[in-house]
């Protein structure tokens, strides 16, 4: 009957090929400081008004302008908020993994840019900045997470080849 | 030149449609008549317009400037191609899922026809961008 067993070259030949896997995983994570504190920075950022905002959906926070909530705005940010914050997961999810963030941030950026430009051109008339707070501290901040997220993209480093 | 790129046949005619639908949609956001708009809701009608000559002006420049970098730089054409399909993916999920309530588009003419066809022009621009991001240059 043919012996099975794996025998001790073959055994290490297994151990080194997972070790090398190993060390490419390791090295793929390996990222610069500003990069690590930039993509806090973004998750921060992001979840912080993510949770404003549907503190203001739930009446859980007092809202400045009663009519802030009575228009079809809301609907416009409800879209807007869901859509920010699956983009958000895949980026963490691309970046653990090594796979597309570069991609995924570019996706982002246009994304915010082209709602920026929207709200920019829909809703230029209607809104005064004393007035509604929440509001303005959400639009001056967002050149900041602009430069945030082209420059987390080119901070990061691709390790592995082929992406 | 063209040749030299190395590109698949249907990446040029995914890029030819983009070219077709995006030229027509010009002409129909230029030439749309007066009486195409419901007037219930002036406000709707205005944003609308508003919003679509910004989009126009993008287009123009993106219609003038892709095949500069196309022919110019893979790479660069690469990461423009995916930029505008994810602006394009954007509009299109901006106007049926977050600004349905604010904009009205004309229910009749060409206008109608660009928007049945939007997917098309989207499945072309995903082509061509992972044609480009999987896309290995010939060695000579």
């Amino acid at each position: 009957m043919e012996d099975k067993k794996v025998n001790d070259m073959e055994m290490s030949a297994i151990l080194e090929a997972f070790a090398q896997s190993r060390d490419e995983k390791a090295v793929s994570i390996r990222q610069s400081k500003t990069f690590k504190a930039l993509i806090i920075f973004c998750n921060i950022y992001v979840l912080s008004f993510i949770f404003i905002y549907f503190m203001l959906w739930n009446k859980m926070l007092v809202a400045v302008d009663p009519n802030l909530l009575s228009t079809d705005i809301l609907t416009i940010f409800n879209g807007r908020a869901n859509i920010m914050f699956w983009l958000l997961i895949l980026m963490n999810i691309g970046a653990y993994f090594n796979f597309a963030f570069k991609i995924l941030c570019l996706i982002a950026l246009v994304y915010l840019l082209n709602s920026t430009i929207d709200n920019t051109v829909l809703f230029s008339g209607l809104f005064s900045f004393d007035d509604r707070p929440y509001f303005s501290v959400f639009i001056m901040s967002r050149p900041m997470f602009f430069v945030a997220l082209a420059w987390m993209g080119l901070s990061y480093s691709v390790s592995l080849e082929g992406d | 030149m063209i040749q030299n790129l190395g590109l698949s046949k249907l990446f040029w005619m995914a890029l030819l449609v983009c070219y077709s639908f995006l030229i027509a949609a010009m002409y129909a956001i230029v030439t749309v008549p007066d009486g195409v708009f419901e007037t219930d809701n002036p406000e709707h009608v205005l944003a609308a317009i508003k919003l679509t000559y910004v989009r126009l002006t993008i287009v123009a420049f993106g219609l003038v400037g892709y095949p500069i970098v196309l022919l110019s730089s893979l790479k660069y054409a690469k990461y423009t191609t995916i930029a505008l399909t994810a602006w394009a993916i954007a509009i299109y999920i901006d106007d049926y899922l977050v600004l349905y309530r604010i904009i009205e588009y004309p229910n009749r003419g060409l206008v109608v026809v660009i928007q049945i066809f939007r997917p098309v022009l989207i499945v072309c621009l995903i082509w061509m961008s992972f044609e480009l991001t999987f896309h290995k240059p010939k060695v000579r």
